[in-house]
């Protein structure tokens, strides 16, 4: 059966936008295979859309803890020279990244 | 399709190890039996076995022959009272271990080493526990067959045609080709109990907040739980006890008190049983079996036992499809080549991070991160990430009216055998079906246990799921072990 891209619920266009919000990138023939993997999974499960929820809170956490708190005592953290030995690039005891703002025109 | 064979326990054939870990953890204590001599039976077997099977990313020879000399050397000096004194032990390689790997089996991770151990690391080593290496996984838990590590799939122990299941498919593996006695593994929609049943081990999701969180690297954290594999209840019982503390360092731990609260005599002629009906249509004949022979033992018991139609579970992997990807894609955000793991350079910040990720991440988890970013994205927010939250409540509240009834459920874990390698991975739907029983439990922050019970389709290995309501851990593990001791098809020892 040939792809109909336009009965995708979530077309290219929609894909390489949201790949730009999570900092992926994909070619061409990847987009059209995620856009309509995505759109699959999201298909097969739509019946949760007719369910009624209307008198039910969202839930984000299954148990009821709340406002966990301890006493503000000094304990050790991380060597700093271990957590940076993980580090790809560091400069004088820092993360070293690449430029972040852009040179002026 | 080729069929299965029961691979041997640990220590079958090679010396004198007992069948269960905590006989075990007394010749160890009495200095009858060394450390370095159960290590050693572990390594072996490893060498073995595992060229086939790949259910280590790393084995740590050296590092667990030195743990092995000084558990040796606090017995010989006058005693050590750890509760797994001398045991071998696997760790998922989601779980952080100071200065040794732990890559959650993805490339963008392939080389990182933390400054830290997990909470649950510093305990097993305090109990006297060997760590004998990290094991393979579907790339940061996203998966229900190990095949999407980037290390290559692990192989099912019983046939090395099919999958182990996953997404802790090697700490399963590891466990039921007698590798090691204990393995640990983390469960977000089925990671542990469904690999568990695939392998023919046991295997438990805690309840939420039971066990640490601290030191496990985040797939969908309002879902994800550390638990035990063994290949027996008892075993399993005794991991899952060292693991359960309570820890400052995760804002999320309940505190063992009240699982132990929960912990009271049970009379199993006093049960009340639910078999959740609306699970067995789609179940393989096998796995449908294995519940009705369960159910049978236990009204031989004297419980009563219910079919119960739980409609409300059949939204849970939908919900679970968007909140799980929902959390993964915020939680995974964290990994752009600035502080650890894996670096492409570009032109500048942003174009490093898109690199960085875009060649780090695997397929799966891209589609997962993707998948998660929609639904929280503008536009999309109500009609799926708050829809799903509200179902996560219809599915905890359905829950809770069953338990009113019923002390406990009664489900297969998975709705099928072993299923062959391959067979699944270009098809993620499919896959993501094969945890439509274990995915509810998530949801509720419930605890679940997976025992064997019985041989299915092409003599592979059936697991029979036993839920109940949060901190019911001590009740599963009881009726559990009631139903072990009464399967027909359990292991000779």
């Amino acid at each position: 059966m040939p792809e109909d891209l336009d009965k995708n619920l979530i077309g290219k266009d929609e894909v390489i936008k949201v790949a730009k919000l999570a900092r992926l990138s994909f070619e061409d023939d990847e987009a059209t295979k995620i856009s309509s993997e995505l759109s699959t999974i999201l298909k097969h499960f739509e019946a949760m859309q007719s369910v009624n929820t209307e008198n039910l809170a969202p839930m984000a956490h299954s148990m009821d803890v709340t406002n966990v708190l301890r006493e503000d005592e000094a304990t050790m953290s991380l060597e700093r020279d271990e957590v940076l030995l993980s580090a790809p690039a560091v400069s004088e005891n820092r993360f070293l990244v690449p430029r972040i703002l852009k040179e002026e025109e | 399709m080729s069929s299965g064979i029961r691979p041997p326990r640990f220590g079958a054939g090679k010396g004198q190890i007992p069948s269960t870990v905590s006989e075990l953890v007394k010749l160890v204590q009495k200095g009858e039996i060394k450390a370095q001599e159960i290590l050693e039976v572990s390594l072996q077997t490893i060498a073995e076995s595992d060229g086939e099977i790949n259910s280590f990313n790393l084995v740590l020879h050296e590092q667990a022959l030195e743990d092995a000399k000084k558990v040796d050397a606090s017995i010989a000096k006058g005693g050590f009272s750890g509760r797994l004194a001398g045991i071998p032990i696997a760790i998922k390689d989601n779980i952080c271990t100071r200065g040794i790997s732990t890559t959650c089996s993805s490339k963008i991770l392939a080389n990182w080493k933390p400054p830290y151990d997990a909470s649950v690391i510093t305990k097993l080593k305090s109990e006297g526990a060997i760590i004998v290496g990290k094991t393979n996984m579907d790339e940061f838990a996203m998966g229900s067959s190990t095949e999407t590590s980037f290390f290559g799939p692990t192989k099912n122990p019983w046939d090395k045609e099919r999958v182990p299941g996953g997404s802790s498919g090697g700490s399963a593996a590891a466990v039921a080709a007698g590798m090691v006695p204990l393995a640990i593994g983390s469960d977000t929609g089925g990671s542990i109990r469904q690999p568990a049943s695939l392998c023919g081990v046991v295997g438990i999701k805690p309840t939420y907040g039971l066990v640490s969180r601290y030191g496990l690297v985040a797939f969908a954290s309002s879902l994800d739980q550390i638990g035990p594999f063994a290949s027996c209840v008892d075993d399993a019982a005794l991991l899952l006890d060292v693991l359960a503390f309570h820890d400052e360092k995760d804002s999320t731990s309940l505190g063992r008190d009240r699982y132990q609260s929960g912990n009271v005599n049970i009379d199993v002629s006093s049960l009340k049983v639910g078999i959740i009906s609306n699970f067995l249509p789609n179940a393989a004949e096998s796995c449908h079996q294995a519940v009705t022979d369960a159910a049978r033992v236990l009204a031989n018991f004297g419980a009563k036992v219910d079919e119960v139609d739980i409609k409300e579970l059949d939204y849970a992997i939908a919900a679970y499809y968007i909140i799980a990807p929902a959390e993964a894609s915020s939680n995974l955000a964290r990994f752009d080549g600035v502080r650890y793991g894996l670096r492409v350079d570009g032109a500048d910040v942003e174009e490093m991070n898109i690199k960085t990720r875009t060649e780090g991440f695997g397929v799966e988890v891209k589609r997962r991160i993707m998948l998660g970013t929609y639904a929280l994205s503008a536009g999309y927010y109500d009609a799926y990430y708050l829809q799903a939250q509200k179902i996560r409540t219809l599915v905890k509240d359905a829950f809770n009216k069953a338990y009113g009834k019923y002390d406990l459920l009664l489900s297969p874990t998975s709705p099928t055998v072993a299923f062959p390698l391959g067979s699944k991975v270009a098809d993620p739907l499919s896959m993501y079906l094969s945890d439509l029983y274990t995915i509810p439990t998530n949801l509720a922050g419930h605890p679940a246990i997976s025992v064997p019970y019985g041989i299915g389709e092409d003599d592979m290995p059936v697991g029979l799921q036993l839920l109940g309501p949060a901190l019911s851990e001590s009740l599963l593990i009881k009726v559990a072990k009631m139903l072990e001791e009464n399967n027909t098809d359990k292991q000779d020892n």
